[in-house]
């Protein structure tokens, strides 16, 4: 990592944006997510439901969790696809919290109830 | 720099916590809205929010240690049916990760990485708040009754 990055990399501020090696390392982390490197980057993942009640009844789930921890993600819907797109955009880039989040969107969909 | 792989293991562990517990809490603040305990909802949820904060410092620093954050990782989650088993399993699980992170502060004194025990300690004094915190939940129970406890809560 570039120390230069770090004031204390013990209390790192988690917003801050991520070197490529480390968004590398945390996309093994979150499978299916897809790394869009023009403009801003972003990490998206495209969900396909059986309905588009059932797609709008996600994103719901989602706004919850992205209300609660003051981040929040864009949708792309489009009848039964939906795709996120995740970016810190006080860090012009990607964070740690985008990761998380992708973490506990990926969360939301294996516990939802259909 | 290039971390030492038993502190890193014990990040990845207490990341793995983390993120298990900030589920838990959710579900549980969830449920404590439906039910209508408004002041219970909320200090679930700010706990959660906690929990995933210590997530995000743990993934920084394993990051900072070159080493590999696995966020996929979690641990199975214990949802209490009722306000009392909710705070005592949220109990138990912070009973667990004190221990844990104790012992890795130990680990990280023993083998010099004074940044992971740092840490650790700053993630273990708030740990430790919130244990205290439910105590506080299960004595009030204890000594006022479920029933007059929840006339409490609903806020």
């Amino acid at each position: 990592m570039d120390t230069q990055e770090l004031d204390s990399p013990a209390c790192q501020e988690t917003s801050s944006l991520l070197s490529q090696s480390e968004t590398e390392r945390l996309l093994r982390g979150v499978p299916d997510w897809n790394l869009k490197t023009y403009g801003i980057q972003t990490i998206y993942k495209v969900f396909h439901f059986n309905s588009f009640k059932e797609n709008i009844a996600f994103i719901n789930e989602i706004a919850k969790a992205a209300e609660s921890e003051k981040h929040h993600p864009g949708f792309h819907v489009s009848y039964k696809d939906l795709t996120v797109e995740l970016t810190t955009h006080s860090a012009n880039g990607l964070s740690v919290k985008d990761f998380l989040m992708a973490t506990r969107i990926d969360n939301l969909h294996k516990t939802r109830r259909p | 720099m290039k971390g030492d792989d038993r502190v890193l293991e014990r990040l990845n562990l207490r990341l793995a916590h983390e993120l298990t517990v900030v589920n838990q809490y959710m579900v549980h603040a969830e449920m404590c809205e439906n039910w209508g305990y408004k002041k219970l909802n909320q200090a679930i949820q700010k706990r959660a929010i906690e929990e995933m904060k210590h997530a995000e410092k743990l993934i920084s620093r394993i990051l900072f240690l070159e080493g590999l954050p696995v966020v996929s990782n979690l641990n199975p989650v214990h949802i209490g049916a009722t306000i009392q088993n909710q705070h005592m399993n949220d109990w138990s699980a912070e009973e667990a990760v004190i221990k844990a992170y104790n012992d890795d502060v130990q680990l990280c004194a023993k083998i010099g990485d004074n940044g992971s025990r740092e840490l650790f300690e700053s993630i273990l004094k708030e740990e430790e708040n919130h244990i205290d915190w439910i105590e506080a939940q299960l004595a009030q129970i204890e000594q006022m009754g479920i029933q007059n406890y929840l006339v409490e809560q609903t806020g």
